[in-house]
């Protein structure tokens, strides 16, 4: 064979290791599902990105209120923040989800802040106002709290169990 | 020299890091060792072509409309799919498509895609393409498997079965199969989503819950981990080792079995497509057995499609009951 095409042979199988290397270093050190990232984890582990849960809430004076995280209405680029920092709970990704709740206003329902509507650029948020008969009381707020869990099974016991993988917090500078 | 004593090895083994290399590089390693160009063409030929079929009934996630136009294209147009600018197109296409989705939602075949279309269009710059890419198919698919299966070494509820074991009581494609032989109940399954389902729902508590597997199926999962095990390995050693070619037989003999027992499974049909793709582009068979032998397992893949139908089948020769016993 060729030199050259020896070279044009492995390029693409090259780069295919490159990232499956990685995929397996992100998962042991960043908790990255096995099951995403190019590192052909799938069928291998239970903590699936559709296993894991996201549970975000606004830490105020008061109890925190749970944020349903999930539903940022049509904006496709928030929800897949969301899935990003499922998938690969750490800082930087969880960061981001934290910027986008803090660019909307949530009224909340039921101790359950819901997305209402993106704010306009000039406005700093998150803008967190209570429904039902209290209607558009702005709640204080003064941090955000992502946690991510992961669902485990182990042979044997006949149980689920969660386990948290990351936890994040993140201060607002001076509350709102 | 002519004093040196005869050297005391097999004739052809490599002893030098030298002669290692060579004999790795040997074109005789390669499945196609003494294969004609002919028989290159054509297994470049059905590679490409089953290729732009997948554009055409799986594409890649958020191809343009202009995708499957110019797959048809492709398979119109003679000469065309042995065109470097052609390629150059269609990776584009299929690269921006699937890229447009951030990349931790990709799933591991939409990257193998990705390689496989830039590996098309890369080869086409080789002094023998059909030959780069046979080589290309090859490592592919072994490096990809090799991969797969370390993961569920590493993994450590896989061997044991408890991998399959929850997978089947919660995974509706796996519990379906289960439970048209009777080794499921789908109310079961249905229990176990809502299980999950509520720990993820906004302020929920993730807490330890019951879960219910069942004991019928339960024996049977750690034989499979195992099963899976030595299948993915198979397919990775076969295609990675240099094998002569009297041996090059064994990537396609692995390859087929891992596509019969584990798509009626897991149904993920454009994993298994391409993995036939790439598989016959580097297969040794006689083209006529190749072609026959890959047509046949990506057309009987491409059934798997409407499954419902060979479960429904299969519930009946079962005499399987909705409300089935799963104690």
């Amino acid at each position: 064979m060729h030199r050259r095409d020896v070279v044009i042979a492995w390029v693409a199988p090259v780069l295919l290791v490159l990232l499956a290397v990685t995929q397996i270093a992100q998962a042991s050190t960043r908790d990255l599902t096995p099951w995403k990232g190019g590192g052909f984890g799938m069928f291998a582990s239970t903590d699936g990105l559709n296993y894991r849960a996201v549970q975000a809430r606004f830490l105020t004076t008061d109890e925190p209120i749970t944020i349903a995280v999930h539903d940022f209405g049509d904006e496709q680029r928030a929800t897949w923040r969301f899935v990003h920092a499922g998938a690969m709970p750490d800082e930087r990704r969880v960061g981001r989800l934290v910027e986008r709740i803090e660019r909307a206003q949530w009224t909340v329902d039921r101790r359950v802040a819901q997305f209402d509507s993106w704010l306009p650029d000039s406005l700093v948020g998150p803008v967190v106002t209570s429904g039902g008969s209290r209607n558009d009381e702005v709640i204080m707020v003064t941090g955000v709290q992502i946690e991510v869990w992961g669902t485990f099974y182990t042979r044997g016991d006949d149980l689920l169990e969660p386990r948290l993988l990351a936890s994040h917090t993140f201060m607002f500078g001076d509350g709102q | 020299m002519d004093d040196e004593l005869p050297e005391r090895r097999r004739p052809g083994a490599p002893r030098t890091w030298r002669e290692i290399r060579d004999w790795f590089a040997d074109d005789q390693l390669e499945p196609y060792a003494g294969a004609s160009d002919r028989s290159l063409r054509s297994a470049s030929i059905l590679a490409t072509t089953l290729t732009l079929v997948i554009l055409l009934i799986g594409p890649p996630p958020n191809t343009l409309v202009l995708t499957p136009l110019v797959a048809i294209a492709g398979l119109a147009v003679p000469g065309l799919a042995r065109n470097r600018w052609y390629w150059l197109l269609l990776t584009g296409l299929v690269t921006i498509g699937t890229l447009s989705r951030p990349w931790l939602t990709l799933d591991n075949h939409h990257w193998l895609q990705l390689y496989w279309f830039f590996a098309l269009f890369l080869t086409r710059f080789a002094v023998d393409a059909d030959r780069a890419l046979a080589r290309t198919a090859r490592l592919l698919v072994g490096f990809a498997f090799l991969f797969a299966a370390t993961w569920k070494v590493i993994s450590p509820e896989f061997l044991t079965g408890a991998f399959f074991d929850f997978t089947f009581a919660i995974d509706n494609r796996l519990g379906e199969v289960a439970a048209s032989v009777g080794l499921q109940d789908p109310e079961l399954t249905s229990g176990n989503r809502s299980t999950v389902s509520a720990g993820r729902r906004p302020g929920a508590t993730p807490e330890v819950t019951d879960f219910i597997i069942n004991e019928r199926l339960a024996p049977w999962t750690p034989v499979m981990a195992w099963l899976t095990v030595i299948v993915e390995g198979a397919v990775a050693v076969s295609f990675l080792a240099p094998l002569k070619r009297r041996w090059a037989w064994m990537r396609d003999a692995s390859m087929l079995v891992f596509v019969v027992a584990t798509y009626p499974l897991a149904p993920v049909l454009g994993f298994g497509r391409l993995l036939l793709v790439m598989s016959a582009m580097q297969s040794s068979l006689r083209p006529r057995v190749r072609a026959v032998a890959y047509v046949t397992a990506f057309a009987a893949l491409s059934l798997l499609s409407r499954r419902g139908v060979a479960l429904e089948w299969l519930s009946d020769l079962f005499n399987v009951v909705p409300d089935a016993d799963v104690s």
